[in-house]
């Protein structure tokens, strides 16, 4: 009895592909992710912008050369309220300022003298590994260009010092698209078991359209998602979470997020037959794509290519306004371009949706 | 008054017939069943009546409307019960029934009314504010059924009403749908033969996507049925042996005259103990034309 059930049970898993696929192809898919994600951080190019208050010779030779290290990109500036600017948008990973008399400094060390150079570097908190590379080569690098061991002064700190260290700062956002991703499956699962269950051709016997139906089940889930994101927020709050930019437009973009959730579980629905195809899919797509979109670790040490991809994810622009938002505090401006992707991915998505209900309504 | 009329109705599925060139007129106030096997085409029939399907070919008329053109027209006058018991779960009797009535833009007092007196007539009041799950298999049939009733429509299509229960329920079931036959234009499909027999007032037997044989239950028996058969029982049956078929230790004698087989058997010395008649039934009528067994 119980090797028959066994060996049925065996047939049940291996028969359905989507089931095998989520046993096995998962895992892997982790695997290779995580790989990649944690492996080689490729040649990346860091944009770093310099403030230059000593305007000499020496200083001028001191950033070409700077320049020429390959993966460093300077940027210069004439004063520090716009690199500050462009720090908080992103524009720039840090940002180092050249203090007066900086050359006359210099030629003083080359004679011997006893002399402290003091450079300033803000950086962006965000980034904690790349700033860390670029501190490392500025310091060799200075002390090569002093051409003997001096007192080096490098005073870097992070922008905006009223940052507590506080980790859920940087996660709460993540974690809180994440949740919001969870609608895919609810979405999915939801509508497919309607459709599995007969109860979907119950409602199209009776004179609603597609569109009826679509925010039919959209409109429950949009409700859902208001619950969800107030009690993240809540959470997030009591762990000591503090949103430096204006909470309203951290609202926008996650309400965005669950909108364009709702769209893929719809699309999702429309296309699964069964139940146990909707939840399985919705959660290998997932999954790979929280993880791409930076959600669980920073995007910053991935290779090239698979930031590119992560360029492809709605959840990307959504963790990457989100973010600028809670930590750095971004105008509008800042983020403007992460909100119209999501605008127009959640149009999208939406109107393939009513096109795909419309074919489910009659077959 | 034609209320269902079919021209040409052909359903393809991949190259499969699953409707083959049905052409049906159904009179209102008319009960008409599909009678047929698993698989026949009835669902797929009902299906492309109630606008969920449109048809490979041909023309559906639902009362003044052409279904493929006019979907949202037809599915206002017509009220569906589908083949499974689809109920949602986690809502009450009360709430489904609300659901489907709102669907149909019905206002909440008329939905409470009518609700109310579908839920006393199928029995199911007493537990109309439990959450459905827990109610009882015939009984989310019965609701199943009445969903498809909330808004009073004219035309009402079964797809196998009591499939799955057992007798007392499909009984109650049947009581229920004489109660308003002749009222409203009833498509019941069916693979019980009994159910058939009992409520149509026309039958059409399809096999294979096809009308195989259309007529009032009786015409259907005698036309296609075969004479009335005796089975007698009693002593010296061998006597006749050859005469007649022997089975089981019966005589079994295809003629409907039973004083001249009293007659006969007594001239060749058999005593019977009991004689008894088998009325023809559909199944025989059935296999006469199909050639295969109905089976449940």
């Amino acid at each position: 009895m119980i090797l028959a059930l066994t060996s049925r049970n065996i047939k049940e898993i291996f028969r359905n592909r989507m089931r095998i696929g989520f046993l096995l192809g998962m895992p892997i898919a982790f695997m290779l992710i995580f790989n990649v994600a944690f492996g080689s951080s490729g040649e990346e190019i860091i944009n770093v912008g310099i403030i230059d208050l000593d305007n000499s010779e020496i200083s001028a030779t001191y950033i070409e050369n700077l320049g020429n290290i390959s993966g460093i990109n300077i940027i210069s500036y004439d004063n520090e309220e716009n690199a500050l600017k462009d720090l908080k948008d992103g524009n720039i990973l840090a940002y180092m300022t050249i203090p007066e008399h900086f050359g006359e400094n210099m030629m003083l060390i080359w004679n011997n003298s006893n002399l402290e150079i003091d450079l300033k570097i803000k950086y962006d908190e965000t980034l904690p590994n790349t700033a860390s590379k670029f501190i490392s080569i500025v310091t060799s690098y200075t002390l090569q260009f002093s051409r003997v061991s001096i007192p080096l002064r490098i005073d870097s700190e992070p922008i905006n010092i009223s940052y507590e260290k506080n980790l859920v700062n940087f996660f709460a956002p993540g974690i809180v698209i994440f949740g919001l991703m969870v609608l895919i499956p609810t979405a999915g699962g939801m509508i497919t078991h309607d459709k599995e269950k007969g109860f979907m051709e119950r409602i199209l016997t009776t004179p609603v359209t597609s569109t009826q139906i679509l925010l039919g089940y959209s409109l429950p889930l949009f409700i859902v998602a208001l619950i969800q994101i107030a009690t993240y927020m809540g959470v997030g709050f009591a762990l000591g979470m503090k949103i430096y930019g204006n909470i309203f437009l951290l609202f926008a973009v996650y309400i965005l997020t669950a909108l364009w959730c709702i769209g893929i579980g719809m699309i999702i629905s429309a296309w699964a037959k069964r139940e146990d195809q909707a939840e399985p899919f919705s959660w290998i797509f997932m999954i790979p794509v929280a993880m791409l979109s930076g959600l669980w670790f920073p995007l910053e040490n991935m290779h090239p290519v698979v930031k590119a991809i992560a360029n492809l994810f709605p959840s990307t622009y959504s963790v990457n306004a989100a973010r600028a938002l809670v930590l750095k505090g971004s105008e509008f401006s800042a983020i403007s371009n992460s909100i119209y992707i999501l605008i127009v991915t959640t149009v999208i998505l939406f109107l393939v949706g009513i096109f795909l209900f419309k074919k489910l309504v009659v077959k | 008054m034609i209320a269902i009329e079919t021209h040409g109705l052909t359903k393809e599925f991949n190259g499969l017939i699953a409707v083959d060139n049905l052409n049906l007129k159904i009179k209102k106030g008319e009960l008409f069943s599909l009678l047929g096997p698993n698989g026949a085409g009835k669902t797929t029939t009902i299906k492309m009546l109630s606008c969920l399907l449109n048809p490979t070919h041909g023309k559906i008329r639902i009362l003044e409307y052409d279904a493929v053109e006019q979907p949202y027209e037809v599915k206002k006058v017509i009220g569906v019960s589908p083949q499974e018991t689809v109920i949602s779960e986690f809502l009450n009797s009360w709430e489904n029934l609300e659901l489907i009535g709102r669907l149909h833009r019905m206002d909440k007092k008329t939905i409470k009314e009518r609700s109310k007196e579908l839920l006393e007539t199928l029995g199911l009041m007493e537990r109309a504010k439990d959450p459905v799950h827990k109610l009882s298999g015939g009984m989310k049939r019965r609701l199943s059924l009445i969903m498809a009733l909330i808004h009073d429509p004219a035309i009402l299509f079964l797809d196998e009403p009591t499939l799955g229960l057992d007798p007392q329920s499909r009984r109650a079931i049947w009581e229920y749908i004489r109660k308003f036959k002749g009222e409203k234009t009833i498509l019941l499909t069916t693979h019980y033969m009994e159910e058939a027999d009992q409520l149509s007032d026309r039958i059409g037997i399809i096999d294979e996507g096809r009308i195989v044989a259309l007529d009032t239950p009786e015409r259907l028996k005698e036309r296609y049925s075969k004479k009335k058969v005796v089975l007698v029982e009693g002593e010296n049956i061998e006597n006749v042996k050859g005469k007649y078929t022997i089975d089981n230790n019966r005589l079994v004698i295809e003629d409907g005259d039973i004083k001249g087989i009293v007659e006969r058997l007594s001239k060749e010395g058999v005593i019977i103990k009991s004689i008894k008649t088998e009325e023809p039934t559909l199944e025989e009528v059935f296999i006469e034309i199909t050639g295969k067994e109905l089976r449940e």
